[in-house]
């Protein structure tokens, strides 16, 4: 099966692991990840400005162009799936902002053949498409390594799963999706309080020691509750989590890194996929010891 | 709060508040600061004055004050504060005006140039492309 897929910016530069790693796993799930012919950079943030919708025009000009193959855009980071679905979501209760942009897309064109939108569009991200069409009880059939019982910590952060009314994905307060992945996979996933906490976000570009602190309490309690790797959806949840661990263990001895990888990787693993195509060297705290320490590598 | 957004404004107080319901669509006196939204954010260890009193201030007009704070600015617009209010004010949506009100007299709070060049190398796009929109005009 084939489905239409959204990547954006992210996915072509920094985390060009999490793409490979999700379309490696999909395929031995039976599903084609097929990217959108041509697409455009989302936004990266949903704006939260009433009175100007020029910011949507992006994410509505992909939605549009998605909309000629069909009914169903994947996409993958937490990120785009929170800006394409918002921009949806506006458009489909608000005919007159549809209208406006697509207005602005007829004068503003950048493809010859780009066209308006109707709002048909379903925007889906990877996880619940994993739930939706392979579901996680049959997801088990496909395992090759069971994880062992590996204490993996789920965080969706805020991207993901806020709000609740727009995305519709989880409840807000207490999620489940990756916390049924890494059960399905054959783990344990760790419960603590901190999963939806926001790692600091954008904030890292112009404060960064603040931010620390937000990924420092998020780990800390993951570490608390027994966690021995975490998992995300978002790179910049991945970035911000994992670049200063060694930073905040200098100024807090008690500290044990925790490493991240994206949950496509931890699929991958659990559904076979040799080592180098996990490319488990992304990020600043390497996840290798613990996995093999675990028997997975 | 850097040297730029001291700047003189060109908006008279009275229409601030104003301003802010337009961007925001969110009306600042139905919060009746419970300090619910500071509980839950994340970032409120590192800002200077609470979020609950960001509003606080504009609803009794002391918007120069607000403007010697780092809050809005540290801020990751991650919606905590607005999924659990319980009298339903968007204070994320707020947090934005505030930012925009300032970035719309064209004051940028950062700009490309200021972000280091080894940290534009490392950084994520999308937290480049969020930055952008979130502190430059
Ligand atoms: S939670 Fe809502 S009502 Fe309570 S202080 Fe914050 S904005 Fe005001
Ligand atoms: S949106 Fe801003 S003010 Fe609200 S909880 Fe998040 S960081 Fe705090």
């Amino acid at each position: 099966m084939k489905v239409n897929f959204y990547p954006g910016c992210t996915l072509k530069t920094k985390a060009s692991n999490l793409e490979r790693t999700a379309k490696a796993s999909m395929a031995i799930l039976g599903i084609e990840l097929e990217e959108m012919a041509e697409w455009t950079c989302c936004g990266a943030n949903f704006s939260l400005a009433n009175d100007n919708i020029m910011k949507m025009a992006a994410p509505i000009r992909n939605l549009a162009r998605a909309e000629k193959v069909g009914t169903e855009l994947v996409t993958i980071c937490s990120a785009c799936y929170n800006v394409l679905k918002r921009a949806n979501y506006a458009v489909k209760n608000d005919s007159e902002k549809l209208e406006k942009l697509n207005l602005f897309l007829e004068d503003g064109k950048i493809q010859d053949n780009d066209d308006q939108y109707h709002g048909k569009v379903n925007v889906l991200h990877l996880l619940e498409l994993i739930k939706e069409k392979i579901g996680f009880d049959n997801l088990k059939k496909y395992i090759k390594k069971p994880l062992n019982g590996l204490k993996v910590a789920p965080y969706y952060g805020c991207q993901l799963i806020r709000p609740q009314k727009e995305l519709e994905i989880e409840d807000q307060e207490a999620p489940e999706i990756l916390h049924n992945l890494i059960d399905a996979l054959g783990g344990d996933a760790v419960d603590y309080s901190m999963d939806t906490e926001c790692c600091g976000s954008y904030v890292e570009v112009n404060r960064p020691k603040e931010v620390w602190l937000a990924s420092y309490r998020i780990l800390r309690q993951a570490r608390a509750a027994g966690a021995k790797i975490m998992i995300t959806s978002c790179p910049l949840c991945l970035y911000n989590l994992d670049k200063h661990q060694f930073d905040i263990e200098k100024e807090h001895s008690d500290f044990k890194p925790v490493p991240i990888l994206y949950f496509t990787q931890l699929l991958g693993l659990a559904l076979g996929l040799p080592e180098e195509e996990l490319e488990l060297n992304g990020t600043k705290v390497d996840p290798r010891p613990v996995l093999k320490e675990s028997g997975l590598l | 709060m850097p040297e730029n957004t001291k700047k003189e404004l060109n908006i008279k107080p009275e229409e601030i508040l104003e301003i802010i319901k337009d961007i925001s669509g969110q009306d600042v006196y139905v919060c009746y600061q419970c300090g619910k939204c500071t509980a839950g954010c994340p970032m409120s260890e590192n800002m200077d004055i609470m979020p609950n009193q960001i509003i606080r201030l504009l609803q009794i007009g002391a918007f120069d004050e607000l403007l010697k704070h780092n809050t809005i600015w540290l801020c990751a617009s991650c919606l905590t504060c607005t999924s659990r209010c319980p009298k339903g004010v968007d204070l994320a949506r707020i947090m934005e005006a505030v930012r925009l009100l300032l970035l719309r007299q064209n004051v940028a709070y950062l700009n490309a140039s200021d972000i280091p060049e080894e940290d534009r190398e490392e950084l994520p796009i999308q937290a480049l492309v969020g930055a952008m929109r979130k502190y430059s005009p």
